[in-house]
């Protein structure tokens, strides 16, 4: 990307970015020279040309896709878990960071209204995601004389076992990983010797509305990150079942009724899709389903959430969540069969995880009219399990899980 | 016939579906056409303490769809919560024909409130067509917004100069609280009906280069979106810096200021005058003719009023609405105020007291 304020416009990106062009000149560092012979030190894609870190170029990325029907939580999950993943290293062991801080910027703003205010007892809410025209979401570019709206992903680079002690039986360092398994026969030691120790983590979230059936627009591929993902947490809603509420006892307060087996059907149509899949072929992508608002319903099921699924020191205990994945499995199948019969055809890589990413604290704020929005106190927040379905889905994790009969 | 197409959060929209979707569309609408409107619905995210009234996106932009050229207005605002609980907005969009186009231009049509909806109620549906009514900006002179505003109502002919050579649009950043609407159309009124319509533009911040973009997006100093580009970039437009740095010079902002009417010449020269303070950068693509005939308000005004009467039985209903009648009661009066009747009036009385004073004089000498 240039640097020089002069070379302003560019026939994809639009006529107020700076001029994308392939390097010719060099400085002595290596840096590429812009046709006016600034140094330039930012990079973009030569496809779409958005704008990118330069350690995607030198380190190994892993796409996760974030997928949901509409009002089903993903927002608030995303802030809660990457906010879980910087401030909890030594306990999930491993840590996230921006690699470019101004490209995450609105995942900065989805955290600043959560957690940037934790004395404060004014109520918050995130804002609906918008399907487009939001320039914190979306982008448009001109390629081959068409206009398309791209989703702008959120990068991190990953540290795993920054915070756990070298020495210890689940301890990691820049070349390997050992992970605990459900008893101490289990116990996995893999040599991860062509990982280093930190990688990019790309997150994609998009609206619900884009994962409804035929919103796969040409003009508008939001969702073409599908094709690359290597896991995929789809974030199912209870509180959006009604045999589900009912289940779990939960109060009917008119709440919204969604297929979400339909969006988790159309999901994976598209990954088949967009990957060139036969529809026979068995798709081996990771599929966490995040039970998510457990905050309403962990009471009625019966589960525990008090105690998040980490080692005394440090990393996913293994042996949790597996406990909590069969312990969601036969409720979902009596309430919710024809969902897990999709989740079933999807992937023959699953794993249930719950989660609350606002905790037990849901207030209403009065005064809003004759509706009244669903808003919690800063002061009050307290995520449960948030972190933990991604870091089931970040690389090494994902890797090291495979042969830990984990996945089922 | 004019189209509109409502969208907003519902449970489940005309399409099927939940979440942001069609609520309601003129009936027979093509599909592409609804396609194309529901994807320019999204509403920008605004600064953490902004009102409702400054959230809310007007545009007028004009998009391709299916070959067809759209000249489409856009009135996006928030609206309350929709049925999960979150904050929700309405964007209600009117694809105007050429009928409507001779008989109001785009500003005057969305600062009419009665025209755009704000809240949906009930399920999705197809709605009827509807005709617009006639509405033109006011002919203000001085620009009274833009005097207020930025201290010189000239600088409105500046800007108008600029955004018209200029090939990508521009952002013109306004003070807190401004309105931007208001400013909009008092520009626009400086120019003639007939290039109204080519004046794309949006009171919130619209991203240049795409086939959604417009001419000049107003926006808000305190826009999250404005922190986020290069200040020094050419498209970024502020009065009293930059390109817009000297003092607007020329008949046009001379009329913008007094309200003395421009010929096309003097547009012309206004452009030549300021043309040393363009910026080359933004003005390369796009050649600006300028208008070869620019009728006086007063006749601009009677043409429309003509053709009102002229329209039968649907000028008649909208006579009838007292809106309408308000506003044909304010036209008439500025019609008069603007013909110089009163001009004539004092006049006429300075002379007959003149003369009768000389006849008392000659009477009582006599």
């Amino acid at each position: 990307m240039a640097e020089d304020s002069r070379l302003v416009g560019d026939p994809v990106a639009g006529p107020a970015q700076q001029l994308r062009f392939l390097p010719t000149r060099f400085d002595m560092g290596g840096a590429a020279l812009d046709p006016e012979g600034a140094r330039c030190t930012r990079v973009a894609c030569p496809r779409c040309r958005i704008e990118f870190p330069r350690a995607m170029i030198e380190l190994p990325s892993t796409f996760i896709s974030v997928v949901g029907a509409p009002g089903c939580g993903k927002s608030h999950l995303l802030a809660a878990m990457t906010w879980g993943l910087r401030r909890e290293r030594a306990r999930a062991g491993a840590c996230m960071v921006d690699t470019e801080p101004k490209l995450n910027a609105r995942l900065h703003r989805d955290e600043n209204i959560l957690f940037g205010a934790p004395d404060s007892n004014e109520p918050v809410r995130l804002a609906k995601t918008e399907i487009a025209g939001d320039a914190l979401l979306y982008r448009t570019v001109r390629i081959k004389g068409k206009d398309e709206t791209l989703p702008l992903p959120l990068i991190f680079t990953l540290h795993v076992g920054a915070g756990a002690n070298v020495g210890h039986s689940r301890s990691t360092d820049a070349m390997g990983v050992k992970v605990r398994g459900e008893n101490l026969d289990d116990t996995l030691e893999t040599d991860q010797s062509t990982i280093p120790g930190a990688s990019l983590v790309v997150l994609y979230d998009n609206a619900g509305e884009h994962f409804l059936p035929g919103a796969d627009e040409s003009a508008q591929p939001v969702t073409r990150h599908l094709s690359q993902s290597r896991a995929i947490l789809f974030v199912f809603d209870p509180t959006q079942d009604p045999r589900f509420r009912a289940a779990t006892r939960m109060p009917e307060s008119g709440g919204v009724n969604i297929r979400q087996d339909l969006v988790l059907t159309e999901t994976f149509a598209r990954v088949r899709h967009h990957r060139s899949r036969h529809a026979a072929d068995n798709l081996d992508v990771p599929l966490i389903v995040v039970l998510s608002k457990a905050d309403a319903w962990s009471a009625g099921a019966k589960i525990d959430l008090s105690v998040e699924p980490y080692l005394p020191n440090g990393g996913l205990d293994l042996a949790a969540l597996k406990k909590m994945d069969r312990a969601l499995r036969p409720l979902l199948e009596s309430a919710c069969p024809e969902f897990m019969t999709a989740v079933r055809a999807a992937s023959s890589r699953v794993l249930i995880v719950p989660c609350s990413a606002l905790g037990p604290c849901a207030t209403s704020i009065a005064g809003a009219g004759a509706l009244q929005a669903a808003g919690v106190r800063p002061s009050e927040i307290c995520p449960q399990w948030a972190s933990v379905a991604l870091l089931t889905a970040l690389p090494l994790e994902v890797d090291a899980l495979a042969n830990a009969s984990l996945w089922t | 016939m004019n189209s509109e197409l409502i969208h907003t959060s519902l449970a489940r929209g005309l399409d099927g579906g939940s979440g942001y979707t069609v609520a309601g569309r003129t009936g027979g609408m093509p599909r592409a056409m609804s396609d194309t409107l529901s994807r320019l619905s999204g509403l920008p995210n605004a600064w953490s303490d902004a009102t409702i009234e400054e959230k809310i996106l007007c545009a007028f932009r004009q998009v391709e769809c299916a070959g067809q050229r759209l000249a489409v207005l856009s009135h996006i605002a928030p609206s309350g919560m929709d049925y999960t609980g979150r904050t929700n907005r309405l964007s209600h969009h009117r694809v105007v024909d050429a009928r409507a186009m001779h008989d109001s231009d785009p500003a005057a049509l969305l600062e009419d409130d009665s025209l755009w909806l704000r809240e949906w109620i009930g399920a999705a549906r197809e709605l009827g067509g509807v005709e617009l009514p006639a509405r033109l900006a006011r002919e203000d002179a001085p620009l009274h917004t833009w005097e207020r505003v930025f201290g010189d109502a000239g600088w409105a002919a500046s800007v108008l100069e600029l955004v018209m050579k200029s090939g990508i649009g521009v952002w013109l950043v306004v003070p807190a609280r401004s309105k931007k609407l208001r400013l909009c159309a008092e520009m626009m009124a400086l120019l003639p009906l007939e290039q109204r319509w080519q004046f794309t533009f949006a009171t919130r911040p619209i991203a240049l280069g795409s086939d959604a973009s417009v001419k000049i997006c107003f926006v808000d100093e305190r826009e999250p979106e404005l922190a986020a580009q290069n200040e020094k970039s050419a498209w970024i437009l502020r009065v009293g810096s930059g390109t817009l740095a000297g003092k607007p010079t020329g008949p046009l902002a001379q009329r913008a200021r007094l309200g003395h009417v421009a010929t096309a010449s003097s547009v012309a020269q206004h452009a030549v005058e300021n043309s040393s303070r363009v910026n080359t950068k933004v003005g390369d693509d796009l050649v600006w003719n300028a208008p070869q005939k620019l009728a006086a308000p007063s006749e601009r005004l009677s043409r429309v009023t003509g053709a009102i009467n002229a329209t039968g039985d649907a000028a008649e209903e909208r006579r009838a609405s007292s809106s309408d009648a308000v506003i044909e009661v304010r036209r008439v009066a500025e019609k008069s105020a603007s013909s110089g009747v009163w001009k004539w009036f004092i006049a006429t009385f300075i002379v007959v007291g003149v003369l009768v004073w000389l006849a008392m004089r000659s009477g009582a000498s006599a």
